[in-house]
C-alpha cells in the first residue's frame, strides 16, 4: 500500500495541491485539504468508477472537499462559495491550458532568471509566512511595495512560464 | 475596483470584508476572463510556494500516517481483556522460551542527531525503536540517522532523506527513497532475499557490499564504494552490475552505464600500457560506442591561411612525438589541436551531475601556445605560453553535465602572441574527471 501511495502522491500531488490552490483556499489550508483527498482516494479506491483517471476523480473529491471548507465558514462562505464556483467553472473550461501544473520545471528556470535580489525577496516571502508587512520592515520600505513587487513578480513568472510551455508545445 | 479586489483577494484575502467578497464573487462571475486570470495567479502562487519552501513533499507522510491510524482498532473493554489475556499467556510462553529465540525487530534506529526525525504519523526520537512495514522517515535537512538490520548491515540516511519501508522487513529488507541520500554498509546477502533499494526510477540490489543511492531529481545516482551491485532501472531495460570505486546514474531515456569515480583521458599517443580508469585519445572522431572523441574525422583539410614552417597545416588533431628517454607517460605526450583562428570540439558522454576536471597542456618536446581550453562553456585556459621540457600548465574547473556530455573547445586563442617558434596550436596532455555527488 506504501508503494501504492507514494507513487500516487508522487504523481499527482502538485496538480491536487494547485487545483485546490486555483479555486481560492487560501495557502495555509492547501495541505490539509490535499490530505483529504488522499486520505478519502485511499480509503475508498474502488468508487473510482473504470475509465476515470485518479487524477480527475480526485478533482472532484477535492471540489467537494473545498465546497464543504467554504461552507463551513459561515460569515464570509457563501460569498467564498460563490467565487469558489467561478473558478472551478475555470478550472474546467481550460484544463489541458498552458498554465497546468506541469509548470514547475519552467518555473524554476523563470525564477533564475530573475535578478538574484528578487530572487531572494521571493525566497523571503514564500520561505516565510508570506507576511509582506514583516518583510517590509526588515527591507525599511513599505508594506505596500512589497506586495506592488510580489504582484508584479507573480505576473512576470506567470508570463515567463506560459511563454516556455507554449514553445515546448510548439517544439 | 474589481481587478484592485482580485489582486487583494491575492495577496491580503484577509483585509477583505464580506461586501468586498460579495462584490468580487459578482464581479468574478460578470467578467470569465478576470476569473480565469486569477485562478492562473494562484496557481502560480501555489507553484511558487512549491518551488520555495520545504514541507510539502512530507504530504506522503502526513496521509499515510492518517491511513495508518485509521485502520488501527478501537479499544473497547472485550479488546482490553482479550488483549490481557494474551499478554498473560505470552509473558508465560516468552519466560519458557530462550532469549536468543525470541524473534528480534530486524530494523532499528540506532543511532539520531536529530530529533525531528518523523516515524509515519509521529515522532521517532528514541534510539532502537523498531521499524515496521509501512512506516516512513524523513531525516531534516541537517539531520542524519542510521539503522541497523539483525545482520549487521547498517543504513545511514543523509540529511534531507525521505524513505518508506515498502514491506514487512523480516521477509525481504526492501527501501524505497523518495528524495536524499543512503549509504549502506552491507554483510553479504542471501540471494534469495537480498536486500534492494529502489527509487522512482531504478533499483538497487545488495549483495554484500557498501555503496550511496542518491535522488538527485528525476534521477538516480549510485556510487559503490566496495563490492558489487545489481543496478536496474525500472522501465525494464537491462540492468547493470556496478563494481567498487564506479558509479552510474538511472536518467530517463539514458540507458545505464558505469563509470569510474575519476576517469583520465590522455591525450596523444601513450606510452606504455594505459593504467586501469584511462581512456587514450588520438584525436579521432566521435563515435557512439567509445563514448567520446572529436567533431570530425581527420581528413587532411586545409586550414586556410595557416602555413607553418613551409608546412600547410590541416584541421587534422596530430599526436605529438614522445621525447626519448620518455619523461611520465602523463606529460610525455600531447595532442596538437586548433590553431589561433581554428577551434576543435570534443565531446564525452558522461552521466549527469557535477564532476570536477583537471585539465593539463604543453609539450615535452617544444615550446608551445598560446593554448586555449573551454570547458561546458567556460573558460578554463586561455593564452598560456608553454615551454619545451616537462613544463606543462594545469588548471581545474568544477563543471556541470545536464546533458548527457561534457563538453570541450580546443584552439582558437587569436588575442596573444604565438610561441617562440610561430605556431599557435593548443596540446593538450590530459584531461582528468573526478565525479562529485
Amino acid at each position: 500500500m506504501a508503494d501504492e501511495l507514494m507513487d500516487l502522491v508522487q504523481e499527482t500531488q502538485c496538480h491536487v495541491r494547485c487545483y485546490i490552490a486555483g479555486i481560492g483556499v487560501p495557502h495555509s489550508d492547501v495541505d490539509d485539504i490535499a490530505q483529504d483527498v488522499y486520505v478519502e482516494f485511499m480509503r475508498h479506491p474502488d468508487r473510482c468508477p473504470t475509465g476515470v483517471a485518479p487524477l480527475a476523480w480526485m478533482k472532484g473529491i477535492a471540489r467537494n472537499l473545498c465546497h464543504s471548507y467554504f461552507r463551513a465558514r459561515s460569515r464570509r462562505g457563501a460569498a467564498m462559495r460563490r467565487i469558489s464556483d467561478t473558478l472551478v467553472r475555470d478550472a474546467e473550461r481550460t484544463t489541458g491550458g498552458p498554465l497546468t501544473e506541469d509548470a514547475l520545471p519552467a518555473l524554476k528556470r523563470c525564477i533564475e532568471l530573475l535578478p538574484l535580489q528578487r530572487q531572494q525577496l521571493l525566497r523571503r516571502y514564500y520561505d516565510g509566512d508570506r507576511d509582506a508587512s514583516a518583510i517590509a520592515e526588515g527591507m525599511n520600505r513599505p508594506a505596500d511595495w512589497v506586495r506592488k513587487m510580489m504582484m508584479r513578480l507573480r505576473l512576470v513568472l506567470r508570463e515567463c512560464v506560459e511563454r516556455a510551455l507554449a514553445s515546448e508545445a510548439s517544439t | 475596483v474589481i481587478r484592485q479586489l482580485a489582486e487583494r483577494f491575492l495577496h491580503d484575502r484577509d483585509s477583505l470584508d464580506e461586501a468586498d467578497l460579495e462584490a468580487l464573487a459578482s464581479g468574478l462571475e460578470e467578467d470569465p476572463e478576470l476569473a480565469g486570470e486569477l485562478r492562473r495567479m494562484l496557481v502560480i502562487d501555489e507553484l511558487l510556494g512549491q518551488c520555495l519552501t520545504t514541507g510539502h513533499e512530507r504530504l506522503i507522510e502526513r496521509v499515510a500516517g492518517r491511513l495508518t491510524a485509521a485502520r488501527r482498532p478501537r479499544s473497547t473493554p472485550m479488546v482490553w481483556a482479550s488483549l490481557a489475556a494474551a499478554a498473560i499467556v505470552l509473558a508465560l510462553v516468552v519466560w519458557r522460551i530462550p532469549r536468543s529465540r525470541v524473534d528480534a525487530p530486524p530494523l532499528r534506529i540506532v543511532s539520531t542527531g536529530d530529533p525531528q526525525v518523523m516515524h509515519a504519523d509521529r515522532m521517532a526520537t528514541a534510539v532502537d525503536r523498531a521499524i515496521e512495514a509501512g512506516d516512513a522517515l524523513v531525516v531534516p535537512p541537517l539531520g542524519a540517522l542510521t539503522l541497523r538490520y539483525d545482520d549487521g548491515t547498517t543504513v545511514t540516511l543523509g540529511g534531507g532523506t525521505n524513505v518508506f519501508f515498502s514491506g514487512d522487513q523480516r521477509q525481504q529488507k526492501r527501501l524505497r527513497i523518495v528524495r536524499g541520500s543512503i549509504t549502506i554498509e552491507a554483510v553479504p546477502q542471501s540471494t534469495s532475499a537480498p536486500l534492494v533499494v529502489s527509487s522512482a526510477v531504478a533499483e538497487a540490489t545488495v549483495l554484500g557490499t557498501r555503496f550511496t543511492l542518491r535522488v538527485q531529481g528525476d534521477d538516480a545516482r549510485l556510487d559503490v564504494d566496495t563490492g558489487l551491485v545489481r543496478f536496474a532501472k525500472l522501465d525494464g531495460s537491462e540492468g547493470i552490475e556496478v563494481a567498487g570505486g564506479r558509479f552510474a546514474v538511472a536518467t530517463a531515456g539514458q540507458p545505464l552505464a558505469s563509470f569510474p569515480r575519476t576517469l583520465l583521458v590522455k591525450f596523444g599517443a601513450m606510452t606504455g600500457e594505459p593504467p586501469s580508469d584511462t581512456v587514450v585519445d588520438t584525436g579521432a572522431h566521435f563515435t557512439a560506442e567509445r563514448g567520446y572523441g572529436w567533431s570530425h574525422p581527420n581528413l587532411g583539410e586545409p586550414l586556410p591561411g595557416v602555413v607553418w614552417n613551409g608546412w600547410q597545416r590541416t584541421k587534422d588533431r596530430i599526436p605529438t612525438i614522445p621525447r626519448v628517454p620518455a619523461v611520465d607517460p602523463l606529460f610525455d605526450t600531447a595532442l596538437s589541436v586548433g590553431w589561433a583562428n581554428h577551434t576543435e570540439h570534443w565531446r564525452m558522454r558522461l552521466p549527469n551531475g557535477g564532476y570536477l576536471a583537471t585539465v593539463c597542456v604543453g609539450d615535452a618536446l617544444d615550446d608551445q601556445g598560446p593554448h586555449r581550453v573551454v570547458l561546458q562553456g567556460a573558460v578554463v585556459i586561455d593564452g598560456v605560453l608553454t615551454a619545451a621540457g616537462s613544463s606543462h600548465q594545469m588548471r581545474q574547473i568544477p563543471v556541470s553535465v545536464t546533458d548527457g556530455e561534457l563538453t570541450m573547445e580546443v584552439g582558437g586563442c587569436s588575442s596573444f602572441p604565438p610561441s617562440s617558434d610561430g605556431s599557435s596550436d593548443t596540446t593538450i596532455q590530459f584531461l582528468r574527471i573526478t565525479s562529485v555527488p
